[in-house]
């Protein structure tokens, strides 16, 4: 146990020529800014924002500080200590925080970090939606604070903590009201029958659903039981082990009635829409419904059809294209046309809200991100070929790009530094960029009036009696004057112009969900909105082939797939009124409060991150005991690693035995940095030296670069100095030296994975090293490694994946590698073959198995999902001087992703002997855990 | 390895303590029964406050109190914990007198009944609660009365008996002997504090209605509907019984003929249970306000907010008024002017609700400080 222990660590811990045969491949968070942090101070929090959001972080002072008075009062709690909250302009931003160490998906809209108790809140450029994450978060800070003081008062254990749907929906249920989102996901989960009730909610652990079942539960509890029964929900934890006892303690009955009241009304409010609304599929026609399909924009001519939609067929969102020629019915099965999210210059493609152009010569705009900030790619539809691109370096997000009727300007919504969403213009000839708004209301999908002298957007500038909602405005190409479109008690948005009518159709929110509606721009004082759909279920991006047929995307049975409809202009007027002229007024409230208000600028602030030691006994080793520690600064940028540990096995051992590693990590700068200095000392047994068992005195220091090229490879360098007092045999065999080791690698990773391994991309990593001691010549060799992964895609859950590995150590004292296991030589004794150099090869067909199997019992229910299935060929061979013999074995197996915790394997198979001339008589088993290559 | 035994005894020694209250005590006719002192609840002392209080002593329990306050019999005060100790101290010195503990929650004071307390258990991972009935003369139980239930509202004792309420609504009332003379289900979840008048006690419900319990016939008797939201703590005064919703509606309500005499709203959240010091009403809300009400005229007379957070009543004197603010203060205010007389400031939130006994004012704040301040009244 004891030198298992000190094994681990010292390959965790230690530097380069330690841990040449354990890396890491993965994809990097590139830190392309240097944030210039500064502190506003305010009662209860610290607001850390950078560069020009002073404004933004003003308004989100005063957001955060209501919230807090509102929450107070809810929960009947107060919080002592001041609260961060960290705030990041843009989305682009918020990725490349180091507050949590993983990456950050696009659909996270903030989080509540426990450990150090931050509040972590990307701008989006609305306010509205700055406004909900703030309470939300802030529903969390509030909920765990108060979890912790019962916790406390009632001394109890603090595992008792409420299921996510719980935490989330309580979140969601204080921070917004219920919205069209929410109501498209519930709709279509109870329609389509494939919502659970709060008894197997797990099931969609983690998904929006989730979060929106939750906060539409809760909304069920406060209309019919009282709403104080949700907090009691809360406060009540400390009488049950168990959140279910708790709950049916707390509604007064079983938590089986509840579901099916539940049910029933979700029943009764849903099923009587198809009195007035359809579905989708069955006033158009699907196109296609492979994968999720988002933003279509159309070729056409007489010849043919061509739509582009961006989408996620595979994994990885990209733009497709499907076709139809003329005289065809169908359109053609999706073709790529753009790949996304494998190279650094297309990283990203934002999927929601993000509708690429299409000028009327066939050049597509898409918006995608690139490198530190979003770019727009000019894509020839003729050519094939990306013809140009679009970036500014004061622009951090860019969406909805959309063409001038001749093709020559760009309109587009952006971000920049200080946070604000305003319209450009791009002008392709000059390369001109022209800023049309300029002011903290978000404003988003412009497009060109026909004439191409003014600009139709969607903004939340709405004042008066509709404040809150996005209407539709227009503003000349100069940036002057701007006017409403419609003033209506809805979100409108996404205008599109019809051809040869002196309109546009846009989606609007009127029925809880989007649907199109035609808007009548013939009359400057008045607003003419006439229904174009009806349907159950929400409709997104759309693009008018002609005056008469359009293609868009639409939500249905929890697919995003698009569809062609015809529709007809002449269907009854659903409202017209007068519209206002004036400018909106309504302006956004900060946070002035001058006695609790301080600005200064950020700097370093050290807590505690963990802290953990054990203590072990045994009758070979005796006792023996250790402390690992870990602190950084608030952004997580700098981190210390403390490690420190006694392997004594008599008293006069004890100050030789320390084992000490300190390790700093610095991650602020594009460079990360670490450098440390160790000291290990003890008996160990090490597969990587010929001697493998012996007692070893080890100090001395590492330094470590990692600089990534771009999100998906790096280069890594590492130099260690060690002196290394080594004894086989006490005074008969023995070595001394002074190592030092340096390395450089180029790491590659666009890998996609599933739950138990990659099925797509490649992952590869060179590396060169060279280990010498420079005192007593003892130690000479230098170390050549390749490892490439690649992974060839048969369908969406199943690949061919390869592996090649060469691994060559020579010279003096080299290091061996080893083999042999359930990682790479399958069926071989683990870590069993070894040598200087060393090869392997492995070829693996994945493929899922089960999709679930389900097992009900009298006591509980057991749902095991995501089982996969894979037959491979390993090959390899080990030796130091001279090749000895290759080896292998064949078979197939099964994973099993438990919880996300672990990945279970289980293997069958032969092993290959003796260059392949020989087959295992019999079959090897072996059971193991770990992901695939 | 006998060396290791050893010390591993003695440290357990060390940290075990001895689970049990006997205390030589005097006859006391004046001693406080239960939460509040008086079956109004009504949190008065018609004393004038002389001075500032002076800080007398403080002690910690190592847990943590419920939103109550301590009661007293001669020179002891008894404390509830919610990690289900009973805690006893010497008003004078401060020094602990002893204390039981149970596995489970006491969420509430504990009763005194001659040289008893009586107070409910609840369990930790389960829906029962066990009334205990403690000699703290003799360090010795009484009896126990375990049923299924939570108690998280105080108790009331009645000449020989006593009566509590669940959280979901059932009637307990039992004998000194911990017998039930009677159990009612109401099927109204309740979180406020029972208050009697006459022969009646009367709680209001999380459903608006408030309730009726008949002493004498031992039953459930009257229910009156005043508001669609949950009712908070009230009190009874002068017959009539003055509470809150949780929108800051304050009702006032005649026992004599059990209808609604007037409401105002407040236009302030309030938790607390208002208090009434023979001329007004006070009310404190969470946004740290505080409101005098004319109840002749059933209007605000006064208010004024403090940078504070209050969930509980103010210990109301002739002329000042004892805040304990869960936002970390205890406020003397001048009942007058409502200015700051005095400010003690803690970082931690304030539980115990202020009660003055022989002279001492008690207050407490997380975790399970318990405070005494000396008082310098006219009495």
């Amino acid at each position: 146990m004891k030198t298992r222990l000190l094994l681990f660590l010292l390959l965790f811990i230690a530097g380069g020529e330690l841990s040449a045969q354990f890396y890491f491949f993965g994809r990097n968070k590139v830190q392309y800014e240097n944030f210039d942090w500064k502190v506003l101070k305010t009662e209860h929090f610290d607001i850390y924002y950078y560069s020009d959001m002073d404004e933004i972080a003003q308004i989100g002072a005063a957001y955060a500080e209501d919230a807090y008075s509102y929450l107070k009062t809810e929960f009947n709690h107060v919080i002592f200590r001041r609260t961060p909250l960290i705030f990041y302009n843009t989305h682009i931003h918020f990725q490349q925080t180091n507050t949590t160490p993983g990456f950050i998906p696009e659909g996270v809209g903030g989080f509540f970090e426990f450990i150090k108790g931050r509040v972590v809140i990307p701008y989006n450029g609305s306010l509205e939606r700055f406004r909900h994450v703030i309470y939300h978060e802030l529903v969390h800070v509030f909920m765990t604070t108060r979890l912790m003081r019962i916790a406390n008062d009632y001394k109890l254990n603090t595992e008792r903590f409420p299921p996510l749907w719980f935490v989330e929906g309580l979140a969601e249920f204080y921070s917004t009201t219920w919205d069209s989102r929410g109501e498209m996901v519930l709709r279509d989960a109870v329609l389509n029958d494939y919502l659970p009730g709060i008894e197997d909610i797990y099931s969609i652990s983690g998904t929006f659903l989730m979060y929106k079942e939750g906060q539409a539960f809760l909304g069920f509890i406060d209309k019919f039981y009282g709403r104080e029964k949700i907090l009691m929900l809360l406060n009540n934890i400390w009488m049950f082990d168990s959140f279910k006892d708790m709950l049916e303690y707390t509604l007064g009955k079983p938590l089986s009635d509840i579901d099916r009241e539940w049910k029933s009304y979700l029943k009764k409010m849903y099923y009587p829409l198809y009195d007035n609304y359809v579905n989708i599929s069955d006033k158009s026609a699907i196109i296609n419904k492979v994968g999720f399909s988002f933003s279509p924009v159309v070729k056409h001519n007489e010849k043919s059809t061509q739509v582009f939609f961006t989408g996620n067929l595979d994994g990885y969102s990209s733009l497709y294209l499907i076709e139809k020629k003329e005289g065809e019915k169908q359109y053609s099965s999706p073709k790529l046309v753009i790949q996304g999210e494998r190279s650094p210059e297309l990283e990203a493609f934002h999927l929601f809200d993000n509708a690429p152009g299409i000028s009327a010569d066939g050049i597509i705009a898409l918006s995608t991100k690139s490198g530190a900030s979003d770019a727009i790619h000019f894509y020839s539809t003729d050519e094939s070929s990306i013809v140009a691109l679009f970036s500014d370096e004061s622009l951090v997000s860019i969406s909805s790009p959309s063409f001038s009727s001749k093709g020559d300007k760009v309109v587009f919504s952006a971000i920049d530094k200080k946070g604000y969403s305003d319209l450009f213009i791009y002008e392709l000839s000059s390369e001109k960029l022209i800023r049309i708004t300029n002011d903290y209301y978000e404003d988003r999908t412009p497009v060109f009036s026909d004439d191409d002298q003014e600009i139709i957007f969607a903004s939340d500038r709405t004042a008066g009696a509709n404040k809150g909602y996005i209407n539709l405005f227009r503003i000349d190409s100069n940036g002057l004057d701007i006017y409403y479109v419609t003033d209506q008690p809805a979100n409108i948005e996404a205008p599109r112009l019809v051809p040869g009518k002196n309109g546009l159709i846009a989606r609007a929110d009127y029925d809880s969900v989007d649907n199109f509606f035609f808007i009548d721009l013939s009359r400057k004082n008045f607003q003419s909105v006439y229904r174009i759909t009806s349907f159950i279920s929400p409709v997104f991006d759309h693009w008018l082939i002609d005056d008469t047929t359009m293609v868009f995307s639409g939500f249905e049975n929890s697919s995003f797939r698009l569809y062609e409809k015809s529709f007809s202009l002449t269907d009854t007027q659903f409202v017209i009124s007068p519209l206002k002229i004036s400018s909106p007024t309504w302006t956004a409230g900060k946070y002035t409060s001058e006695i609790a208000r301080q600005e200064i600028y950020y700097e370093n602030e050290y807590t505690l991150d963990y802290a953990q030691s054990q203590i072990s006994t045994d009758p070979v080793y005796g006792t023996s005991g250790g402390a690992v520690l870990s602190l950084s600064d608030l952004f997580s940028n700098d981190n210390y690693f403390f490690l420190i540990y006694n392997t004594a096995q008599v008293q006069d051992d004890f100050l030789k035995s320390f084992n000490i590693a300190l390790t700093r990590l610095n991650l602020s700068e594009r460079t990360n940095y670490s450098y440390g200095i160790f000291h290990f000392s003890g008996r160990r047994y090490d597969l990587r030296d010929t001697d493998e068992f012996f007692y070893e005195r080890s100090f001395g220091g590492s330094l470590a670069f990692y600089y990534p090229l771009s999100k998906f490879d790096r280069i890594e360098a590492n130099i260690t100095i060690a002196n290394s007092d080594k004894q086989v045999i006490t005074g008969v065999v023995e070595r001394k030296a002074l190592l030092h080791s340096n390395s450089v690698s180029y790491v590659f990773d666009n890998s996609l994975w599933m739950p138990s391994g990659p099925v797509d991309g490649m992952r590869f990593r060179f590396l060169l090293g060279y280990t010498t001691d420079v005192k007593y010549s003892n130690v000479n060799y230098y170390t050549v490694i390749t490892d490439l992964r690649y992974y060839y895609r048969l369908s969406l859950r199943s690949a061919l994946a390869f592996r090649g590995s060469l691994f060559f150590n020579d010279g003096k004292e080299a290091r061996r590698y080893f083999m042999g296991g359930s990682w790479d030589l399958r069926g071989w004794p683990r870590w069993a073959i070894r040598g200087e150099k060393m090869w392997i090869q492995s070829t693996e067909l994945r493929f899922p198995l089960f999709d679930q199997i389900r097992v009900t019992t009298p006591i509980a229910d057991l749902g095991f999902f995501g089982i996969r299935g894979a037959l491979f060929w390993d090959s390899g061979g080990a030796w130091d001087k001279s090749y000895e013999t290759s080896i292998g074995s064949i078979g197939g197996g099964i994973r099993f992703n438990l919880f996300n915790v672990i990945i279970l394997r289980y293997d069958v198979g032969k092993k290959i002997e003796q260059n392949y001339t020989k087959l295992q008589t019999g079959l090897f088993y072996q059971f193991f855990f770990g992901f695939d290559f | 390895m006998k060396k290791i035994l050893v010390f591993i005894l003695s440290f357990l020694a060390a940290g075990c303590s001895s689970s049990y209250i006997k205390i030589d005590v005097k006859l006391d006719q004046s001693y406080i029964p239960y939460f509040s002192g008086n079956p109004g609840r009504n949190n008065y002392a018609d004393f004038i406050l002389k001075d500032t209080l002076t800080f007398a002593w403080q002690n910690e329990m190592y847990g943590s109190f419920g939103f109550n306050a301590v009661v007293g019999y001669d020179s002891v005060v008894f404390i509830n914990d919610l990690s289900g100790k009973i805690f006893a101290f010497n008003i004078y010195s401060g020094k602990r007198a002893g204390q039981v503990k149970y596995r489970g929650t006491v969420a509430v004071s504990p009763l005194i009944h001659k040289t008893h307390i009586i107070f409910p258990v609840s369990d930790y991972n389960g829906p029962g609660t066990t009334i205990y009935s403690y000699d703290f003369t003799r360090g010795s139980e009484r009896f126990k009365y375990s049923f299924t239930g939570k108690i998280l509202s105080e108790g009331l004792v009645i000449g020989d008996q006593f009566f509590f309420v669940t959280e979901s609504g059932t009637v307990h009332l039992l004998d000194q002997t911990g017998s039930l003379l009677d159990s009612e289900e109401t099927e109204f979840y309740t979180h406020s504090i029972p208050v009697m008048n006459k022969d009646f006690v009367y709680w209001g419900t999380d459903r608006g209605a408030v309730l009726r319990y008949d002493l004498r016939q031992k039953s459930l008797n009257g229910r009156i509907w005043i508001s669609d939201f949950p009712l908070e703590d009230g009190i009874i005064y002068n017959g009539i019984y003055y509470l809150m919703d949780s929108q800051g509606v304050l009702y006032a309500v005649s026992l004599d003929d059990f209808k609604i005499l007037w409401k105002i709203d407040s236009g302030k959240k309030s938790l607390a249970a208002p208090v009434h010091d023979n001329t007004a009403l006070w009310i404190t809300a969470q946004d740290g306000t505080v409101l005098m009400i004319n109840p002749e005229e059933k209007s605000i007379i006064k208010s004024r907010q403090y940078k504070e957070y209050f969930n509980t009543s103010p210990l109301v004197l002739a002329n000042a008024l004892i805040f304990a603010a869960h936002s970390g203060n205890l406020l003397v205010v001048d009942k007058e002017s409502l200015d700051i007389l005095q400010e003690i400031q803690f970082d931690a939130r304030m539980k115990l609700i202020p009660v003055l006994f022989k002279g001492y004012l008690f207050t407490g704040y997380d975790s399970g400080i318990l405070q005494a301040y000396k008082v310098n009244t006219n009495q």
